[in-house]
């Protein structure tokens, strides 16, 4: 898991519009500069160090058997990559030109999400129908419901059967369906339409986004239903497939985000137009002028809060509630 | 087809709200942006521009006040029908004429030969465009 982040950490830098590089507003090519590859080789030295670290203190964690300190690994590889990215970033700053001036299309705003907003409400009928379906069969669910599976397949995580367990399943996937399409409106009414002279760049990056994040918006709440509905149809001697399950999900995000990464490594999408003094650690954007909730990342593929913005923190409070809801789940 | 587009600089000696009355202000002279075109809500430019809705909301109420636009609350801005020229004052005349001899010598500091300035201004006021 932590050499398969660091293969991704490994090109991420690379994955970006044209004129940024390390969050740093830079001419076109510059990567290919003396000063961009050497740049890019510290980030990426830095990077396996971290990991290296990383593997060795999970695998020592893992050996002594200290539960707790399993997830340290993992914290050590994403302290060290944005530690790494902060520290390049500073060094590239001297190389940073004036961003273009803000462009802004005088049409109405008549964008749609991907499918409608209408259509995005049928999940929540799945996760509803899922939750009649079970209540109705309550006598059928087993004392213990799995709701965690390993890689392997097997169940390594359960529930009883109390409302509260049961119920917990179709609770997360409303959750996770609340925070997909609440990103979506949000990159749809609150970040820069497209324009200027990457306006087509922008509006097929855009429209990547959208569509993975609605993929998303219909797939997770099908995976929980799926979780919640399984006892109940093993019960009656019919086996959905954990695999059947997750794949549906991981499928969506595979399909809808290498388009993203393909546009990332495309030519011609030029710079973001925001200021680059705005960016902390070249990861962080924090723009009190800007009214933009959010912004195209420029460490990473897809968009970022403007943290200025105070409906930011409420995004935030959200995956909070989201891992909290898993908690209770258990 | 795209519409129309303006652009806020931000190194530009005029505040953005400036930047934003006068684009508009050219596009609807110009014919970019006829009679009854509906404009972006406030907090949507103001988004796409980076800059304050105070900014976009002022320079609506200037286009607004100049007859330019209508703008009444939870309505859409639109382009406001303009059925003849304002008749023209001397104050009018003479203020523009010194915005203009302003405007010429900045011309001509920066290389800009009489015959040029005479083409662009021609261009300009035609609605053509120059070679600028």
């Amino acid at each position: 898991m932590l050499l398969a982040l660091g293969a991704l950490f490994h090109w991420l830098p690379l994955w970006r519009r044209e004129n940024q590089y390390f969050g740093v507003t830079t001419p076109a090519g510059f990567e290919r500069t003396p000063e961009g590859r050497r740049a890019l080789r510290r980030f990426r030295i830095w990077l396996w160090l971290g990991t290296a670290v990383a593997i060795m203190l999970t695998a020592a964690a893992t050996e002594a058997g200290w539960r707790p300190l399993a997830p340290a690994g993992t914290l050590v590889q994403t302290i060290t990559v944005i530690a790494a990215f902060a520290v390049v970033h500073r060094q590239l700053t001297p190389y940073a030109i004036e961003p273009q001036p803000r462009t802004a299309s005088l049409d109405p705003d008549r964008e749609r999400l991907p499918g409608g907003l209408a259509a995005a409400m049928i999940p929540v009928a799945i996760l509803a129908a899922a939750a009649i379906y079970v209540a109705t069969h309550w006598e059928l669910l087993p004392d213990r419901i799995p709701v965690h599976w390993g890689l392997d397949g097997r169940p390594n995580g359960w529930a009883d059967r109390t409302p509260r367990g049961v119920a917990g399943p179709l609770v997360v996937g409303f959750m996770l369906w609340g925070v997909m399409l609440g990103s979506a409106i949000a990159i749809l009414k609150g970040s820069p339409r497209p324009s200027g002279e990457s306006a087509d760049w922008t509006r097929r990056f855009r429209r990547a986004n959208l569509r993975l994040l609605m993929a998303l918006v219909w797939t997770m709440p099908l995976l929980f239903a799926g979780i919640a509905v399984r006892p109940v149809f093993e019960a009656q001697s019919i086996t959905i497939p954990v695999w059947l399950i997750t794949v549906a999900p991981l499928v969506a995000i595979l399909a809808y985000t290498i388009p993203i990464i393909r546009l990332s490594r495309e030519t011609g999408s030029g710079g973001d137009s925001t200021p680059d003094r705005c960016w902390y650690w070249g990861q962080f954007y924090y723009n009190r002028a800007d009214p933009a909730l959010m912004v195209e990342k420029r460490f990473g593929v897809g968009y970022t809060l403007n943290f200025a913005n105070p409906v930011s923190w409420l995004f935030l409070a959200i995956p909070v509630a989201v891992v909290f809801g898993v908690r209770w789940l258990r | 087809m795209p519409g129309p587009t303006i652009r806020i600089d931000p190194r530009a000696q005029a505040p953005a709200y400036r930047q934003v009355v006068d684009q508009i202000r050219t596009l609807i002279v110009e014919g970019a942006l006829g009679p009854g075109a509906e404009l972006p809500s406030v907090r949507r430019l103001a988004t796409d521009l980076g800059v304050h809705f105070n900014t976009v909301a002022e320079a609506y109420r200037t286009l607004a006040e100049g007859g330019w636009l209508e703008v009444s609350h939870g309505r859409a801005a639109r382009v406001r029908e303009r059925s003849s020229a304002p008749k023209l004052e001397k104050q009018t005349e003479r203020r523009f004429r010194e915005r203009l001899r302003h405007l010429v010598a900045e011309m001509r500091a920066e290389g800009f030969t009489a015959a040029q300035i005479a083409d662009e201004l021609a261009a300009a006021a035609s609605h053509r465009g120059g070679s600028l």
